[in-house]
């Protein structure tokens, strides 16, 4: 990485400096503007007179309000988030052990949406006008305003229960010790309706953006160059036109991350799927908030992520755009 | 407003999003009967009696999808108001003023944007309690970003025209200007994004709802669909017919939004 990269990224980070600042500010405003005892809240209502003591001292619930915002900004810095009191463990590594499961989720759905997205769009550009146009069109807003979860619940329906293509539910078969691509490929074929379900808004959008931004591109002097030397038509819209609408769609694409990790917590549910969304929802129920805090602190961060690599890509891939 | 008219997608969207207004105005009469009250046989399947079928409790799902109306658009209806005023004020504010002003609320824009209004949402529900109007409410505080920047970015082409120096000569002061000669002229892609607004924040009351976090003196589409998933082998129309419901409402909203956008395109 050369040096003006690496400063522009380490100023980038800063700027998220606010908003995880918020996000902290949010949570430990909760706690103490919540009715009830903090306590409860940091952990759990269920112990003996000995066991809250312990907590409120751990917690420094005795001292001064802006004592205990202090500590607990600075236990976050240093990755100390809160314990969980129905899975007596710290909150930060019980994330983490889910993680995999729901990135693996994630990026398989966001791949599929790109490669279904980018290609229906530019489909959809090339036949405006025509019912090859409007039928794509139509299909984009469709999948756009369909709920991810009620998705999931028809492809169960359909694909596993009706016509018996795929397994309902998990990640892996159960009681299977498979093992190398044996593994691979169970996993693989668990992934597929999950995927399915949760790409399909994308899709959606990514026709719209697609389309929208050739539609944009369609009055553009290069445009009409590129068509003037004599080159085809399918020259001119994938070699010149899209890499220009590329920018947009990656922009549209970066700023996904928070709705695709909301639907991907709430594929997982339908699906038993044994990522972040299954500890969400019984987070919720056992109104473990510690764990629930930890899980806004964590989806705000991977939105701050997500928004530095898109802005990166932004960079490498055009260069007109200068580390600004 | 012929131009909008004139397309037929707009039109129908249009038409929907009337009759769902329809519908949840007079839900008593189109339903058999009361939301929530179990007065058939469970998990019928669906008949000339119970067009939808009934759930576990023998409530009638046709008349809950019917109430459930209510508070989809509700939800909608408050989030997109929440949001048009705050992120109305900011982005006027912000494009009026320019300058420091402009830098500082765009700064708090941003963070705002960046907040994942799903997991802030499930967050103030489990704390407060999840009626409708509290989660209304928290998801407008997270779609106002989208607004302000539109109308700023609006404001900001506005801002050095002769009609707004000419009210400026004439001694028009802020309040006024901004109320009076800016806001009506720079309104129209806020009207877009309000669209969208609703239909997105119906989205996410139903994924809340989905969660088991609905407003429990109410009926709710999401909620529905998570009562439904017990029954997911033996009663289909359970959750076809909610979620159906959902996906029309929202559907409506985008072809509205669709519409105006078309509609207020520049030069065609």
């Amino acid at each position: 990485m050369d040096g003006r990269l690496a400063a522009y990224v380490v100023r980038r980070l800063l700027q998220a400096v606010p908003l995880m600042f918020v996000v902290l500010t949010i949570n430990f405003t909760l706690v103490h503007l919540a009715p009830g005892d903090p306590i409860t809240f940091l952990a759990g209502d269920q112990g003996n007179t000995q066991y809250f003591a312990e907590q409120r001292a751990k917690y420094d619930l005795d001292e001064p309000i802006a004592q205990q915002y202090g500590r607990y900004l600075l236990n976050a810095v240093r990755g100390d988030f809160g314990y969980s009191f129905s899975y007596g463990q710290g909150v930060f590594s019980i994330i983490l052990e889910r993680v995999p499961a729901t990135l693996l989720l994630m990026l398989t759905a966001q791949a599929l949406a790109s490669v279904l997205g980018i290609f229906g769009g530019v489909l959809a550009a090339r036949h405006r006008g025509g019912w090859v146009g409007t039928f794509i069109r139509t299909g984009a807003a469709l999948g756009y305003a369909l709920p991810v979860f009620w998705v999931g619940q028809l492809l169960i329906l359909f694909f596993a229960f009706r016509m018996g293509l795929f397994p309902t539910f998990g990640m892996e078969s159960p009681r299977s010790d498979y093992a190398g691509l044996r593994r691979i490929f169970d996993i693989a074929v668990h992934l597929v309706l999950p995927a399915v379900a949760l790409s399909l808004a994308e899709v959606g959008l990514l026709i719209r953006i697609t389309d929208a931004s050739l539609r944009d591109l369609e009055g553009a002097d290069f445009v009409r160059t590129a068509r003037a030397k004599g080159l085809k038509e399918r020259t001119v819209t994938y070699r010149h036109m899209l890499r220009n609408a590329l920018l947009p769609i990656i922009t549209v694409l970066g700023g996904r991350v928070g709705t695709l990790l909301t639907g991907a917590v709430l594929v997982e549910i339908v699906f038993a799927w044994p990522g972040l969304g299954r500890l969400l929802f019984q987070a919720a129920l056992t109104r473990d908030y510690p764990l629930l805090m930890a899980m806004f602190i964590v989806s705000s961060a991977s939105v701050v992520i997500a928004n530095l690599v898109t802005d990166i890509a932004y960079v490498l891939l055009d260069p007109r755009v200068t580390y600004g | 407003m012929t131009r909008y008219l004139r397309q037929p997608m707009a039109v129908a969207g249009l038409a929907l999003l009337l009759s769902l207004i329809w519908v949840a105005l007079f839900a008593p009469q189109i339903s058999s009967s009361p939301p929530k009250v179990g007065n058939a046989d469970p998990l019928i399947a669906p008949s000339g009696a119970h067009l939808f079928g009934t759930d576990d409790l023998g409530r009638d799902t046709f008349s809950n999808v019917v109430y459930g109306t209510r508070a989809a658009l509700l939800v909608g209806l408050v989030t997109a108001a929440t949001s048009l005023a705050l992120g109305g004020v900011v982005g006027i504010v912000a494009g009026y003023f320019g300058g420091y002003v402009d830098d500082f609320l765009m700064r708090v824009t941003e963070t705002f944007q960046l907040m994942p209004r799903f997991f802030l949402a499930l967050l103030m529900i489990t704390v407060f309690g999840s009626g409708l109007w509290l989660v209304s409410l928290v998801l407008g505080l997270t779609f106002w970003p989208g607004t302000a920047r539109v109308l700023r970015a609006q404001v900001l082409t506005i801002r050095g025209r002769d009609f707004i120096e000419a009210a400026r000569a004439i001694g028009a002061g802020h309040m006024r200007m901004m109320l009076r000669h800016i806001l009506p002229n720079a309104f129209a892609p806020v009207v877009v994004i309000a669209a969208t607004q609703v239909g997105g924040a119906i989205l996410t009351e139903a994924g809340l709802s989905f969660l088991g976090l609905g407003d429990p003196s109410l009926v709710t589409w999401g909620q529905m669909l998570n009562d439904s998933q017990r029954f997911f082998r033996t009663a289909w129309w359970l959750f076809v017919f909610p979620g159906a419901a959902l996906m029309v409402t929202v559907l409506a909203t985008t072809m509205i939004a669709d519409g105006l956008n078309e509609a207020l395109r520049p030069g065609r």
